[in-house]
């Protein structure tokens, strides 16, 4: 009979400590590196440790078969479906829904996800609005509206405390950025005239007016999937000079438009100056 | 040379003699000095010509007496041979063997060439409910697994055997043969065979992983150019970030069901579960309270509650509300939309579950849902075979975390499946599109049922999620999102196919679906 398995190394074995060191050592890069933050929300960090130990001592029990000389004829492809996406992992760098649907448009090269991203631009402001059931909350029905009304006073008590203005400037930083939002969206005509500092990074495409972009920050709620960028469209004659996703401080004054067909903030630019991207990129809301 | 080592096991007059007589007379082995050794002795003995055959030692190991490393070290010494036979008892643990044989002082000299079980179709059943932990480690470790007298038995029941023994050991050959004879055949054939095939297989597999990290490498250098890429980096971002959330919620799974493996016996769950229909749905509900995992660790336990001889209604009740009123869902949920909308969803969730169980119970399944059959009732991996025989703490302890390890990339291996398809999903159907079509409530409903399955997100964060639909869809079909989604998506399909046939996940499926849509469309006309 043939002379098979001549290993000193279970080979079985070895692909299962591989897949698991690999994996803790992933979780862990990602973590070490800050660029768990493009993945998922920091809530699951926590989780993800507790992983990370799990994955290493079950590794620790597995490393006394090493050396056994038989393996349980499992098949060596189930392994090679938890190594294949360890390695692209490692390959390729994290990257964003949103700003691919803006680098792709760069030279707007089709219609379609030009067209998506529109889309995007005007679902991202609904929402806005919607999440701060404002007005729009008759449309749905009574009950469930009182429900989210009363739940949302609370939250709003809390974000009220964030907002605020001095001598007449209203400074946007991360902590407040969605309570601006919210504020600004609802209250529709209460800020014009008021002068605005916000940091963001620079949004546009193909569809937008040469002195248009929109200085956004993306939204994380759970983890990469669910990403949404949420800004305010900016007036500035040299937009068109600006760079798509480069990071910017902006100062200007608030403005109350109609555009496609919805009253809504806008920021007339009066100066922008390029920053470094901040340490957290993304805002969560939740 | 190393000295090649064949071992056969099998049950008492399955044919291990015959085979070795026929074996030891082939031609390949003329030239080689074997040792026999002899640890069970049936009727069949071994042939005259081959006991005086000047190069074939036969030694025979007493009854009362096992094999030790100070044994087989004392045969190595005395003849030196090419090859040592081991005919191994029926009863005695192949594991422990594998273990002598893997000690550093033996290793040194000796190679296990081939391991063959051998099976008496007529007797499989009867012994595997036996000495089922036993078989289940042979037929483990085996290359070659010969079914014999296949011919007194139905062509059926040879099918449903090759499918059960196929289920624990995934790799090694089965052959079924209806005279000793036949096994000739198969010697003659493997003999012909190139001896380095097994090498060139997995030196194969290196060269293709080098090419494929190759290539990758090319297309990383051209991704700026590429859309397509930058597509696929937004994919992969996505599809690792679901493993993020769901491994660590995976491993608690496999550990909370390998710890009900190993220390829990079916005889515990058959004295203590209640025979009370009621007071066990009641059970099934208040367990998930104390189960803190979200839906995609919910699986390996409910399949090990299963195996352990918990009633399937039950752990199908069990399964579907644990993800639902465990309290890290309940809290992200009133976190989310507070208390009135996670209270309502707790409720359905437990109305759904129970409803479906119950219905499990009306109409009980009739075939086997556990994949592999009678095999599967006692856990077909080593850890806990072999091991929980003996009664050490810390082998214990071990077994749990192997058995977990074990478990991890059985069921992982769907995860990961899953995640991928998932991932697709979201990264190229864009949500707006169901967003759009949001003409009538039912068919909201229906389309967010629709979203939560394909999207499958962990249950502990999905309320999340669902919040940020809530300004688009009533939340009607925002309940549709958050109670389905937990109990049946791509996900958790994929994983349940580790441990449960197809026939019942399908029908699983079906019933969750239709009543939770039923379910919902009456919670519309009351809200």
């Amino acid at each position: 009979m043939s002379a098979k398995k001549i290993y000193r190394i279970n080979i079985e074995v070895l692909l299962k400590i591989i897949s698991l060191l690999g994996f803790s050592s992933f979780f862990y890069y990602v973590i070490r590196t800050n660029k768990v933050q493009y993945y998922v929300h920091p809530r699951v960090i926590p989780y993800m440790k507790f992983a990370i130990v799990s994955f290493i001592i079950i590794s620790l029990f597995f490393s006394k078969e090493l050396f056994k000389v038989r393996s349980k004829n499992n098949k060596v492809v189930n392994y090679v479906i938890f190594i294949v996406p360890l390695i692209i992992s490692f390959v390729l760098p994290p990257k964003t829904m949103v700003s691919t649907s803006v680098s792709t448009n760069n030279g707007s090269k089709d219609n379609v996800s030009e067209n998506n991203f529109i889309e995007d631009k005007v679902y991202l402001e609904e929402s806005n609005i919607g999440s701060l059931e404002t007005e729009q909350n008759d449309i749905i029905d009574d009950e469930t509206a009182s429900d989210n009304v009363t739940e949302y006073e609370s939250v709003k008590e809390q974000e009220d405390s964030k907002l605020t203005v001095r001598d007449n400037t209203i400074i946007i930083n991360d902590d407040s950025f969605m309570a601006w939002v919210d504020e600004l969206f609802m209250n529709i005509g209460k800020y014009e005239g008021h002068k605005v500092e916000i940091v963001g990074s620079i949004l546009k495409d193909g569809t937008f007016k040469q002195n248009e972009f929109i200085v956004a920050r993306l939204l994380m709620v759970c983890c990469a999937a669910d990403m949404q960028p949420v800004g305010f469209l900016c007036r500035y004659d040299k937009a068109s000079e600006l760079e798509v996703d480069s990071w910017a401080k902006i100062k200007g004054v608030i403005k109350y438009e109609e555009v496609n067909g919805e009253e809504m903030p806008i920021i007339e630019l009066e100066n922008i100056e390029n920053v470094d991207k901040p340490e957290n990129e993304f805002l969560y809301p939740y | 040379m190393k000295i090649q080592i064949d071992i056969f096991t099998g049950f008492l007059s399955s044919g291990k003699t015959s085979l070795i007589n026929k074996m030891l007379k082939h031609s390949a082995y003329s030239k080689e000095k074997i040792v026999l050794i002899q640890c069970e002795f049936g009727e069949e003995k071994i042939t005259n010509d081959i006991v005086n055959n000047k190069n074939i030692y036969i030694e025979k190991v007493p009854k009362d007496k096992n094999i030790n490393k100070e044994y087989i070290k004392k045969v190595i010494e005395e003849y030196s041979p090419d090859r040592v036979i081991i005919e191994q008892n029926g009863m005695s643990n192949l594991e422990e063997l594998l273990d002598i044989l893997s000690h550093r002082d033996i290793r040194k000299h000796c190679i296990i060439d081939n391991i063959i079980n051998i099976i008496d179709c007529r007797q499989f059943r009867m012994l595997m409910g036996i000495i089922g932990s036993n078989i289940v480690s042979q037929i483990l470790y085996s290359d070659v697994i010969v079914l014999n007298y296949g011919n007194k038995v139905s062509t059926d029941e040879i099918k449903s055997l090759k499918k059960e023994i196929r289920n624990i050991n995934k790799s090694g050959k089965i052959i079924t043969m209806e005279r000793p004879e036949d096994f000739l055949l198969y010697l003659e054939y493997d003999y012909k065979k190139p001896s380095n095939k097994n090498i060139t297989d997995k030196l194969s597999l290196v060269v293709l992983i080098l090419i494929t990290f190759y290539l990758f490498d090319n297309i990383f250098r051209v991704i700026d150019l590429s859309e397509y890429i930058s597509k696929f980096q937004v994919l992969n971002t996505v599809f690792m970030s679901i493993l993020m959330e769901a491994f660590p919620f995976l491993l608690l799974g496999v550990f909370i069901s390998s710890i009900i493996q190993l220390f829990i016996t079916k005889e515990v769950i058959v004295k203590y579960f209640p025979q009370n229909n009621i007071l066990s749905f009641f059970i099934a509900i208040i367990g998930g309270l104390f189960f803190p995992v979200c839906d995609c660790a919910i699986v390996p336990v409910t399949s090990s509650l299963v195996k352990k001889g918990v009633p399937l209604h039950i752990a199908v009740a069990f399964m579907l509300s644990a993800p639902i009123v465990n309290p890290i869902v309940i809290v992200s949920t009133y976190y989310a939309f507070g208390p009135v909308v996670a209270f309502t969803r707790v409720g359905l969730g437990i109305m759904i579950a129970v409803i479906t169980g119950i219905i499990f119970l009306i109409f009980p399944e009739e075939k086997e849902v556990l994949v592999g059959g009678i095999s599967n009732y006692s856990c077909n991996c080593a850890y806990c075979n072999g091991y929980s025989a003996k009664e050490g703490k810390l082998l214990k302890i071990s077994s749990v975390f192997k058995h977990a390890g074990e478990e991890f990339f059985n069921v992982g291996k769907y995860l990961i499946i899953g995640a991928f398809i998932t991932a697709t999903v979201q990264v190229f159907i864009p949500k707006s599109i169901f967003t759009q079509i949001t003409e009538s409530e039912i068919i909201s409903v229906l389309i967010m049922m629709l979203l939560a399955f394909l999207f499958s997100v962990c249950s502990s964060s999905d309320a999340f999620i669902a919040r940020s639909f809530s300004n688009q869809f009533p939340m009607s079909s925002i309940m549709g999102f958050m109670v389905l989604g937990a109990m049946a998506d791509i996900k958790n399909l994929l994983m349940l196919s580790e441990g449960f046939s197809k026939r019942f996940i399908i029908k699983l499926l079906f019933i969750v679906w239709n009543i939770t849509f039923s379910i919902l469309c009456l919670y519309q006309t009351i809200i």
